[in-house]
């Protein structure tokens, strides 16, 4: 019976992590960083005496450890798995493993809890000075707990997104660029709100931030049983997604890929409603909720459209044949959003009125993902590397939002921002009217993108042709 | 019925046909040598058999599974040996096969039997504890044939085993696939090294550009090919009037080349009426040393078929 739940990937990757010297050096600098941590902030706060107890001392000394220690997960925990199934292609062992009987989740739930031991270890290498801190006194024991319970919600998520990425990309180096691109943005923390939440109450979090305001109809018992398993099913969704595209071929199981997208999308949607519970139907809502919508649309469905192939046929019904979403076209694209939308439309009539977002807010999305997939297309095919098209992709939207953002700031001028809003959603629009303005916006931009698109790729087939009868 | 079946299989990457129209069968107990110069597409049709590519069109099956419908069948059947493949960092020589074993489903109480036994096969058995990194390339090698040979498998796909083995590592895995022969498996084994494969296969398949020149017995073939022998032919003086003579044959002979003096000629004639080429060069009263019938190897054919394609 136990041989039956026994995982030798599980097996395999733990004992090569654990022979490595690497290994202990990650743990050991680890350390010196929480001990250091730890006699520095002790040093501080004695020299100021701001502390005439122990006690007091001990639980500030207490949540600096613990969120040095979380930071740390933070940052060591995507590095596990990142590299786990590309350094399996690159070293060449993966075919090998592919045609073992292992089922394909099972190669990645293996990696992914080799990855979660690691973490475990890391938290309970921290405890000694925990203990430490417990022997001083006057430290919750409920509290502490909630704290360790959240390090490893985050290096749940963390850890399977990891895994998510180096099972999409083909490199390692670019699983690790991937990973910490999108965890360095806020992107990844923004995407599973109802955790960020959950992290930001547990941490004092900012006024606006703290979950209590947004959520008074909810029992603190309510929000962690939403974060746990909003986490949870996030990540299940997400190793999914990664064993799906251990596929020999990632195009054979596009349809499945975007049906699990399709399911994280509704996750979202659900974590950013919950996020909006309580709040007054303002605008505020509908803008934070557009933006956490907009961003998950971005993390998702723009590595899909990169990693498409471009059909051949450039006539409009052969891009919304369904038949296109079954290959993962990069045509194939709008009809996916477009499903995704009306998902998000439907889930939206079973939402209390006052949570309801208005139809502009839809138009609005709708738009704005018409433009950044026609500027997509306009990357695959002028940019031949997928991976390529992908950065040019995400660095324009970054890099105009970025440019106007700093232009408003030093101008003070408000026009600036809105010209940021050609890439990005942001967070400034006061009148239902400002989307309004927006979506013929994005609709003409797109068209432009696919006509100049297509008016190169003509002009360049017209030119090989040339080149080849000479 | 066959254990392999390939019916028009085609792989194509963009515009290149990797494999085009391959129609291949495989009986059991067959050793099948895979025969193909540099990107002819030997390793496109064996990843294609071992599941680990889609075909573009056509079919092909292993025990009667299908390899796009039924992957996990196949896989049960085959052992697959890449021509590339690594091996894990930090993992010892019995670990790497534990691993394996255990992937494959070997009960844990069977697992030391059967690594020592797939290491006793494959001669690594003092081996055992080293790092696998550590070991030469035909060590690991071995260590990847034994690996194949874990779950007992019906049928070996194995890709170039030979390659970059020095002559003796090489009679080795030879010997090893005579054994493995004898097990009564069914193998298909590439390689553009021919003469190699000789002694162990009974049937070829050779195929370039993706399309399979030739294929069956090994016998049927050399008789099928040696309608045309190579003539070697020594003579006194100039080789110059001789060449002429048999150039005037052409019926009879194809490609005449001197090399060192001697003069070597395909003759496509009717067989055992060679001596009609004798009487021709007599007649000029060319001085005739020697004349002789060289046997034809599997070189011979693979030079002939393959020469054939480029033309
Ligand atoms: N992933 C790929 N993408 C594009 N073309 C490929 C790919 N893999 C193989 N090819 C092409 O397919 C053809 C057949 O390659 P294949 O590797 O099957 O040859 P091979 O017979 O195994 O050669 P070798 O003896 O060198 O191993 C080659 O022309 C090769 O360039
Ligand atoms: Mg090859």
């Amino acid at each position: 019976m136990l041989e039956r739940l026994e995982n030798p990937v599980f097996r395999q990757s733990s004992r090569q992590r654990m022979r490595g010297g690497k290994t202990y050096g990650c743990l050991i600098a680890y350390l010196l960083v929480l001990g250091l941590v730890v006699v520095i902030s002790y040093e501080q706060f004695v020299s100021a005496r701001v502390f005439p107890t122990t006690t007091g001392l001990a639980q500030v000394l207490f949540d600096t450890l613990v969120t040095t220690q979380w930071f740390l997960v933070a940052i060591i925990t995507p590095a596990l798995t990142a590299t786990a199934i590309t350094m399996e292609r690159e070293q060449r062992t993966f075919d090998l493993l592919l045609l073992t009987p292992l089922s394909r989740f099972a190669i990645v739930w293996g990696k992914f809890l080799s990855a979660m031991a690691f973490v475990v270890v890391m938290v309970v290498c921290g405890t000694p000075l925990v203990a430490l801190l417990f022997w001083m006194g006057g430290i919750d024991l409920w509290a502490a707990l909630e704290r360790y319970a959240l390090i490893l919600l985050s290096g749940v998520l963390l850890a399977s997104f990891g895994l998510t990425m180096s099972a999409i990309c083909s490199t390692s180096t670019l699983s690790i660029l991937l990973t910490y691109g999108a965890f360095v943005s806020n992107y990844f923390v923004i995407l599973l709100a109802g955790v960020a939440m959950v992290v930001a109450r547990a941490f004092g979090g900012g006024a606006g931030l703290s979950l209590t305001a947004l959520l008074p109809s909810w029992s603190a018992w309510q929000v962690w049983a939403f974060g746990i398993g909003a986490t949870l099913l996030a990540t299940w969704l997400q190793l999914q997604i990664a064993a799906n595209y251990l596929l020999p071929d990632p195009r054979q199981g596009a349809w499945k890929t975007r049906l699990l997208t399709g399911a994280l999308f509704l996750l979202a949607l659900t974590a950013a409603v919950s996020l909006g519970r309580g709040a007054a139907a303002s605008t505020a809502n509908i803008r934070q909720y557009m933006v956490i919508v907009c961003t998950m649309f971005l993390v998702w469905t723009v590595p899909m459209l990169a990693t498409g192939v471009p059909l051949q046929g450039r006539r409009w019904i052969e891009w919304l044949h369904p038949r296109s979403l079954q290959v993962g076209s990069v045509q194939s694209v709008p009809l996916f959003v477009a499903l995704l939308l009306l998902m998000g439309i439907v889930a939206d009539q079973f939402l209390p009125a006052p949570l309801r977002s208005s139809p502009l807010a839809w138009a609005y999305a709708a738009a704005y993902l018409w433009w950044v997939w026609a500027l997509g297309y306009f990357y695959s095919f002028r940019i031949r590397n997928r991976w390529g098209a992908l950065f040019a992709l995400i660095g324009t939207l970054y890099f105009f939002a970025q440019v106007f953002a700093n232009l408003a700031n030093a101008f003070d001028r408000r026009v600036w921002f809105y010209l940021a809003g050609v890439t990005a959603p942001v967070e400034l629009f006061d009148q239902p009217s400002d989307f309004a303005v927006w979506v013929p916006v994005y609709l003409i931009l797109g068209l432009l993108s696919v006509w100049s698109t297509n008016l190169l790729e003509r002009r360049r087939e017209r030119r090989l042709q040339q080149g080849s009868t000479r | 019925m066959a254990i392999v079946e390939t019916h028009h299989l085609t792989k194509q990457y963009g515009q290149l046909v990797a494999v085009n129209n391959l129609n291949l069968r495989i009986e059991e107990g067959d050793i099948l040598g895979f025969i193909g110069p540099n990107g002819a597409g030997k390793t496109t049709t064996i990843r294609m058999l071992a599941t680990l590519l889609e075909p573009t069109s056509g079919t092909a099956t292993i025990a009667g599974h299908d390899v796009v419908k039924e992957p996990e069948a196949v896989r049960r059947i085959i052992g697959y040996m890449p021509d590339f493949f690594g091996v894990y960092d930090d993992v010892k020589v019995w670990e790497y096969l534990d691993f394996f074993a255990s992937a494959y489903r070997v009960p844990r109480s069977e697992r030391q039997q059967l690594i020592e036994d797939v290491l006793a096969l494959t001669d690594l058995s003092h081996k055992r504890d080293d790092y696998v990194e550590a070991l030469s390339r035909g060590m690991k090698q071995r260590l990847c044939l034994a690996k194949t040979l874990l779950h007992n498998p019906q049928v070996l796909l194995l890709d170039e085993p030979a390659a970059g083995l020095d002559p003796r590592a090489r009679i080795e895995i030879k010997e090893l696939l005579k054994e493995l022969r004898n097990m009564g498996k069914t193998i298909l084994i590439s390689s553009h090294i021919l003469p190699e494969l000789a002694d162990i296969c009974n049937k070829i398949a050779i195929i370039e550009r993706g399309e399979l020149l030739i294929s069956g017995e090994i016998g049927a073939i050399m008789r099928q090919l040696t309608g045309s022998h190579v003539l070697e032919i020594r003579v006194a003086d100039e080789p110059d009037t001789a060449v002429q003579v048999l150039q005037s044959q052409l019926g009879d002979i194809r490609e005449v080349r001197v090399e060192d003096g001697v003069i070597r000629a395909h003759y496509v004639g009717p067989p055992g009426e060679h001596y009609r080429v004798v009487w021709a060069l007599a007649e000029k009263r060319v001085k005739v040393l020697s004349f002789a019938e060289q046997p034809t190897n599997l070189e011979d054919i693979f030079m002939r078929v393959t020469q054939g394609a480029v033309q």
